[in-house]
């Protein structure tokens, strides 16, 4: 049986769960709230496409597997605030959801499904429509080991996006905007990543501007943006910035999510 | 200042006088003088009386409370009528001490000043001693596991105390490290009750009671302890990604729970994970949300519940400790203030 639509959740941040929808005609939407973090683009939003007759097929094939229908999964069992993918199938008559913890491996056939999925969703992000896009440049680091950046928020889609101000996201341990950095070398682990809040930020105009603001398309805006990381060593490091917007948007309609800007290295003298 | 009379009852054969009679006219004197509730918690109304001999003419009259060292620490203006002083003290601790301080109270009245001649306590809440509070809560979506609450509790005489046991296996997780983790987690809860208390409904001060004691009022205390057995929960350490790869959230259940080391969001996610220990829900979209609706499915206000990063922690997150709580009071109920 042929499926109606297919709803494919990743909740890496469960916070800011991503979703993907695909209808049986190939149609295919995708709330993307988490940027993820390797190769991030940075970009968080709506997208839309149309899938290739021979994707539909694939992921078809997969979802009437009995293996599919068969195959185990964590409902019921995953951990409160853990990360984890959910896939929805909906038939004529009947839906199946699979949930599966983060870091489990899944059934095989669960596997390619998730794969066939992960594919589909790659080729929907090319689509844009109302996206925010993060990009740090200018890093610099002094000799005192302050950083200073300048943050960029861009709308890449054909339509206008209404975002959370970085002015807005507070300064110091509150603050929604955070600084990555690790040293740029083989073998770095996760607790060599140095964290810090960014202290202060500033527009060009240094101008009061709204706490939720409109991206036309096409259009950005860049603020300069500073943090004082607490560096374990002085060498070259890979550094990204962490966009956390609202976890539920407000009654201004602003974006919700979470995005990495791409990786940029900076010397820490 | 009048001089203190004893309670004593009129003698008939003092100088013939009558009471009310019309010959001579019994001098007015202290008669009983007492409180009439000797013991109560702390906010409640407390009655007291003073009854007066002889021929006493009707007035105002001045209760005065008065705490151990014979200080006043309560002023009352009531009156003289029909040789009676009736007032009411709404009972507050006068120090730290309230435990074992004897209250007592005189009456200035028609040129005399009356002592009583009982004292008042202070009745106290009952202490408990520990006990493991196990309980689960589905979520919704059902695709959760239960929010399980499991740690340890106890009543002491100032504040309901928990106490929360974990043990680790799996990846490193330094002594250090959990000293940090217990910290942080420590500290999100317990300062998040610093402005806030547990407070007696029936207090009759109401919610802004200015009680500067723990008579009417009870704390909350959290620890946390990492041991190598008696766990509550055993929590698998999983090591973290390498950068760029983002750090996954870590989960908190009965059984399976799972948490990476360094974590993501490290200043509120032991906070956060211990709160599912606590008996809390997510209170995010997609979450391991509260079926009751109790704690929101998305939170309007950031909170430690549903915000990365936010430690704010409100008086719903404390209302499994306030249950507790008034679980051991035999029916005199408390409610967080302020609301």
């Amino acid at each position: 049986m042929d499926f109606q639509f297919i709803e494919y959740v990743t909740a890496e941040r469960p916070q800011y769960p991503n979703t993907l929808r695909i209808d049986s005609s190939g149609s295919a939407h995708a709330e993307q709230r988490f940027s993820g973090a390797m190769n991030s683009l940075g970009d968080i939003g709506y997208f839309e496409s149309k899938l290739s007759r021979a994707d539909v097929g694939e992921l078809s094939l997969l979802v009437q597997d009995e293996r599919f229908h068969r195959a185990p999964d964590d409902a019921g069992k995953l951990l409160p605030g853990a990360s984890h993918r959910i896939v929805r199938v909906q038939e004529q008559s009947a839906a199946i959801e699979k949930t599966i913890q983060w870091e489990k491996t899944p059934e095989p056939v669960l596997a390619r499904l998730f794969g066939a999925l992960d594919r589909s969703l790659d080729r929907v992000r090319s689509s844009p429509i109302r996206v925010l896009r993060v990009q740090l440049t200018a890093v610099n680091v002094d000799r005192q080991g302050s950083l200073s950046a300048v943050l960029t928020l861009t709308n890449p889609g054909p339509k206008p996006v209404r975002v959370r101000s970085p002015l807005a996201m507070g300064a110091g341990s509150g603050s929604g905007l955070q600084i990555e950095a690790w040293p740029d070398r083989a073998g770095v682990r996760a607790e060599d990543v140095v964290r810090a809040p960014v202290m202060r930020v500033e527009n060009q105009t240094q101008l009061a501007e709204p706490a939720v603001i409109d991206l036309p398309p096409g259009q950005f805006y860049a603020y300069r943006v500073y943090a004082s990381p607490q560096w374990r060593t002085r060498e070259p490091h890979q550094v990204r910035l962490r966009y956390s917007g609202p976890t539920v948007a407000s009654v201004e309609a602003e974006l919700v999510g979470e995005a990495y800007t791409p990786v940029t290295q900076v010397a820490v003298p | 200042m009048s001089e203190d009379r004893a309670t004593t009852p009129p003698s008939a054969g003092d100088g013939g006088c009558l009471p009310g009679g019309t010959t001579q006219p019994c001098p007015c004197q202290c008669g009983d003088v007492r409180w009439a509730d000797a013991q109560a918690y702390c906010g409640d109304d407390v009655r007291l009386s003073a009854a007066f001999t002889g021929t006493c003419p009707d007035g105002p009259a001045t209760v005065e409370v008065l705490n151990a060292a014979g200080a006043v620490i309560a002023t009352i203006n009531s009156t003289l009528r029909g040789g009676r002083v009736d007032a009411t003290w709404v009972a507050k601790a006068p120090n730290a001490g309230w435990r074992t301080e004897q209250i007592r109270f005189r009456v200035q009245a028609a040129g005399l000043t009356c002592s009583s001649s009982n004292a008042f306590t202070f009745r106290q809440r009952p202490t408990t001693a520990w006990e493991k509070i196990d309980h689960d809560y589905p979520c919704t979506p059902a695709r959760f596991a239960p929010v399980a609450e499991l740690h340890d509790a106890r009543l002491e005489a100032n504040r309901v105390h928990y106490s929360l046991k974990l043990k680790t296996h799996g990846a490193t997780f330094t002594p250090a490290r959990q000293t940090n983790a217990k910290t942080l987690a420590e500290n999100i809860w317990n300062n998040g009750f610093s402005s806030k208390k547990f407070h007696r409904s029936a207090c009759r001060r109401g919610n802004t009671c200015d009680c500067a004691f723990d008579c009417c009022k009870a704390g909350y205390r959290l620890d946390v302890n990492f041991v190598p057995s008696g766990e509550h929960v055993d929590i698998q350490i999983v090591a973290a990604p390498a950068p760029p790869a983002a750090t996954p959230a870590s989960g908190t259940s009965r059984n399976g729970s799972l948490w990476y080391e360094p974590p993501l969001d490290e200043p509120s996610m032991y906070g956060h994970e211990v709160g599912h220990l606590l008996g809390q829900f997510d209170e995010y979209s997609g979450g391991a949300n509260d079926p009751s609706g109790t704690q929101p499915a998305v939170s309007p206000v950031p909170n430690l519940m549903a915000t990365p990063l936010d430690t704010t922690l409100l008086n719903r997150h404390y209302r499994r400790a306030l249950t507790f709580l008034n679980s051991k009071t035999s029916g005199d109920s408390y409610v967080i203030i302020p609301p």
